[in-house]
């Protein structure tokens, strides 16, 4: 157990080096781009462009600017953005952070519930209206993109229907965080939460549903009937039990995803400073050290999560644990 | 029907909504502490039949009446069905590698049935978990309990099945064969468990295409083809004198294991027909060696001493 | 008459990913003479698959060596190999995994045909139909419109197409009912006489076995316990194993005798000396420590037992 956890460990690192090398040689490596001018930015002076030059060593060998980017990036922490004049980068993804993880953690709650509810009551009724009814709406909810649903939501709530009963307890756009006011925080983050979740609902429900339908005839849900289990308990108990898997590792993919800056859509239409509206800042003004810091972010997101679905997988299916699937 | 008489089948038919007929005429009785053999090739209707006696058939059209105990299966209600399954109907199935939930342990999905029919505590439950794993020749049942369903092996596994089966003393165990996934050492060791069975009063119905199984696990047989029980009897008498053409040459067909060895198998010539294109006189009628023009009407039921057969050979 | 394939001391190891070696063909040697049929039988994981895949080298041995109708071909390169292909071919269990089911079945059979530019494709196929008792309009069909055995003798037509001179059919008929299986056995045996076919048929269903080969060697945990003529072995058992397994078929002329204990161990942590005694039922000190090796007993019999149960003549009980 404790040579796998490490096999593991070792696997991660090598994973996050390959990423930062890899994002680093698109952005500085690439022959005929000058990154000492990107990173500090347009218009800057001969100044402001030879303190870049030696700070980040860009006069040394790429391994050595390497090493010195990782450097300032996790030792020392003083990457810091030439278009923001200076601003810390590390500091920043750091308060963005909190954000984003609040944004995802309320979306992953509507998506996990509604979904659940919508791909069990779907699978029990398959082919009935209802089924048909609620894959229909799990299909619109797929193909709306959230930009454009996120336009539609803060025009019906924020402009055109804002003083009626319905909206009027819907606060201008922006985040609230936790610690100031645990209400406001909710307040903010619903209509986004519940925007952003709509898609991730209508993919789930239809994964469940189909995985649901193909426990249902596997030879161990037949025992079960066979045992006396009334209907409740086949498909909650046993059911699930079969189909959550493949459940649950899009589930970690996803949150890892959408907290490493993939809800960047929702937050720049709702104006939450998270990492993704971050990430979008960088894009915009070209701020490499900014993006390599977001990226290096995301992918320490996404490492992490793909580990807690392995072990979440030991748990749920014994038989993973010891390396061998069926007999 | 007499007092004895745990389970009678009487001219069960089968079909799909669209018409496909999968019973077509199947008739059976079973006694207490008797063990009736339900023989048959693949898509004869032998696991058909096992699986409407158990109410695990969704989306039939069914006509006929299953007896268990004096009530009529086919006429009660989701309730009652549930009440009487692994309680007082137990079944046990061929692959108890997939029949088990491969993500929980072996004692608790039998702790599962217990607790389903009986208001026993979790630790009441699995004491008599312990007890009939144990009972099944289950090494260290306290311990077996505690794995999951791939940490044991086949053997064993079909053991606990067997285990959970018993767990709720059920007057009929059904067995759809439970021994075809298993090497022959430990399929003999797994019959001589189903014979002791026998002995506590259940009856048996063990579904199997294997007339070896049925003669060392069972007191009663009948044969099935393409939906109908063609003959039903003692084991003894059908197996010394058989009646009905096709049992004759199932029997004839099976390899022997001495004596001399013939140099050709008297095979049965052509397939089993499909569901769809099954003849309307005797089923047998296009394989049967013994083939005459009245076989193209459906023979009716004739008694010949302890055994009922379906041919005209016999019909007076 | 020279033997058609010699394996000697045949052997193959796994290593599993924990590290640890899972020997599934432990040391095996046996010799198929041209047209001979031979069996080899067993339970699950004594190695007969495995066994049946190396004399094809259809999977490399860990170490010993083949030799196939004189020529070494133990390490044989996989192009040299293609060579020998048409004369070494398989049957296996699953009849329809091993058809394309996008694929009719005349494309199935002049696949081969074309693939080593045989001429008379059209002629050959027709002909082929016609020894596996195929009507000529099965060439048409698709794999799914084929009963179980008529997909099963579309195999074995395939597997005969090129002549070749040795075939290994991995449990052929197990996947088949009873009347349908007779018909099979019936095939292979009438095809063995006309084409002078050697085989090897894997099983673990004695009376197939006995119906279907000349020689039978019973495997226990990757190796040969016995060895001989078929009807031989199987009325009078030399091995405490292979009597077991007789003993453990249910039949109908006579109750079922008190069953083996405990189940085959697990090929990774073999038993010390004889494989088999921690469940043979005359097992002695003896048979803990040294392995018993394969010996011949007279009359074509080969046993590795020290307490064999037949005498050199091969009948009558030993002390």
């Amino acid at each position: 157990m404790l040579r796998m956890l490490a096999a593991r460990l070792g696997q991660m690192v090598f994973v996050l080096f390959g990423i930062s090398v890899l994002v680093f040689g698109v952005f500085f490596a690439t022959p005929g781009a000058d990154p000492t001018a990107r990173i500090a930015g347009r218009g800057a002076s001969p100044e402001v462009m030879a303190r870049v030059r030696s700070a980040y060593g860009f006069d040394r060998p790429l391994p050595v600017q390497y090493a010195r980017m990782m450097e300032k990036l996790f030792v020392s922490r003083d990457l810091t953005s030439f278009v923001d004049h200076g601003a810390p980068v590390v500091p920043e993804v750091m308060a963005a952070a909190p954000v984003t993880l609040s944004l995802v953690l309320w979306a992953s709650l509507f998506w996990v519930v509604f979904s659940l509810a919508i791909g069990i009551v779907s699978a029990v009724l398959r082919d009935s209206w209802v089924d048909r009814f609620f894959m229909g709406i799990g299909l619109l909810g797929l193909s709306m993109p959230v930009f454009w649903l996120g336009e539609v939501v803060n025009l019906v709530t924020q402009s055109r229907f804002h003083d009626t009963w319905l909206f009027s307890w819907v606060p201008p756009l922006g985040y609230v965080p936790f610690s100031e006011s645990p209400l406001g925080w909710a307040r903010a983050l619903l209509l986004p939460a519940l925007t952003l979740s709509v898609a991730f609902i209508g993919l789930y429900a239809r994964v469940l549903r189909a995985e649901l339908l193909a426990a249902m005839g596997e030879d161990a849900i037949r025992t079960a009937r066979a045992k006396g289990a009334g209907p409740a308990r086949v498909w909650l108990w046993h059911g699930l039990r079969l189909s959550w898997l493949s459940y649950v590792s899009l589930f970690g993919m996803d949150f890892a995803q959408l907290v490493g800056g993939g809800a960047l859509l929702t937050e720049v239409v709702f104006a939450l400073p998270g990492v993704g509206r971050l990430t979008y800042q960088g894009l915009n003004t070209l701020d490499l050290p900014l993006i390599m810091a977001t990226v290096m972010y995301a992918a320490v997101f996404v490492v992490l999560a793909n580990a807690v679905i392995d072990g979440v997988y030991a748990l749920l299916d014994p038989r993973i644990a010891e390396g061998r699937h069926g007999r | 029907m007499d007092a004895e008489t745990l389970l009678s089948i009487e001219d069960l038919r089968l079909a799909l909504p669209d018409g496909r007929v999968l019973l077509d005429g199947v008739s059976l009785s079973l006694a207490r502490g008797e063990a009736l053999g339900v023989v048959g090739e693949s898509g004869s209707g032998k696991s058909l039949t096992a699986m409407t006696v158990m109410g695990l058939l969704p989306d039939v059209r069914s006509s006929g009446a299953v007896r268990f105990r004096a009530r009529d299966l086919l006429m009660q209600d989701a309730r009652a069905w549930r009440r009487l399954r692994g309680k007082e109907i137990a079944m046990i199935f061929q692959d108890p590698m997939t029949a088990f939930l491969p993500v929980r342990r072996v004692g608790a999905q039998i702790d599962e049935q217990i607790r389903l029919h009986e208001k026993l505590s979790r630790r009441e439950a699995r004491a008599r978990t312990v007890r009939l794993l144990g009972e099944m020749g289950v090494p260290d049942p306290a311990a077996a309990a505690e794995r999951f369903p791939h940490q044991l092996s086949g053997g064993l596994r079909q053991r606990a099945m067997i285990a959970m089966a018993l767990s709720c003393a059920p007057a009929l165990l059904i067995a759809d064969e439970p021994t075809t996934a298993l090497d022959v050492t430990v399929q003999a060791q797994i019959l001589v468990l189903l014979t002791r069975l026998r002995e506590t009063g259940a009856g048996l119905m063990l579904i199997t295409h294997d007339m070896g199984v049925v003669a060392q696990a069972c007191t009663h047989v009948a044969v099935l083809y393409a939906g109908v029980v063609v003959e039903r009897g003692p084991v003894r008498a059908v197996l010394d004198a058989p009646l009905h053409p096709y049992t004759r040459a199932l029997l004839a067909a099976m390899p022997p294991l001495d004596g001399p060895r013939p140099a050709h198998l008297p095979a049965i010539a052509g397939q089993p027909p499909a569901p769809d294109a099954r003849p309307p006189g005797c089923v047998f009628a296009p394989r049967c060696p013994q083939v005459r023009p009245d076989c193209a009407i459906r023979p009716p039921v004739v008694r010949m001493g302890e055994q009922e057969v379906v041919c005209v050979l016999y019909a007076s | 008459m020279s033997a058609l394939l010699e394996a000697k001391d045949l052997e193959r190891r796994y290593r599993l990913r924990d590290g640890r070696e899972l020997q599934a063909v432990a040391g095996v040697s046996l010799t198929i003479a041209p047209g001979e049929a031979l069996a080899l039988v067993g339970e699950s994981g004594c190695g007969k698959s495995t066994l049946g895949r190396l004399l094809l080298r259809l999977d490399d041995p860990t170490s010993g060596t083949l030799r196939f109708d004189g020529e070494e071909i133990t390490t044989l390169s996989e192009r040299r190999l293609r060579a020998l292909r048409p004369r070494m071919q398989m049957v296996f269990q699953d009849s329809y995994a091993s058809l394309n089911p996008r694929r009719t079945a005349g494309d199935a059979l002049a696949e081969p045909l074309r693939i080593h530019r045989r001429p008379g494709v059209a002629a050959r196929v027709r002909e082929l139909l016609g020894l596996v008792g195929l009507p000529e309009a099965a060439a048409a069909k698709f794999p799914h419109e084929f009963s179980g055995g008529q997909r099963q003798r579309l195999n074995i037509a395939r597997a005969i197409a090129l002549g070749p001179a040795l075939i290994v059919a991995d449990e052929p008929v197990s996947a088949l009912d009873v009347s349908v299986q007779a018909q099979i056995i019936n095939l292979f045996r009438d095809l063995q006489a006309r084409l002078g076919l050697a085989c090897v048929f894997i099983s673990h269903d004695l009376a197939v076995v006995r119906q279907m080969a000349d020689r039978i060697a019973v495997m226990y945990l990757g190796a040969i316990v016995e060895e001989g003529e078929g009807m031989a072995v199987l009325a009078a058992p030399a091995h405490p194993y292979t009597r077991a397994l007789l003993d453990a078929v249910p039949r109908a002329d006579r109750p079922l005798p008190p069953p083996l204990s405990g189940e085959v161990p697990s090929p990774i942590s073999p038993p010390s000396g004889c494989r088999f005694h921690p469940r043979c039922p005359i097992a002695r000190d003896r048979c803990g420590i040294e392995t018993p090796a394969l010996r011949m007993t007279g009359t074509g019999r080969a046993v590795a037992c020290h307490f064999p149960l037949v005498s050199e003549a091969g009948s009558g009980f030993s002390s």
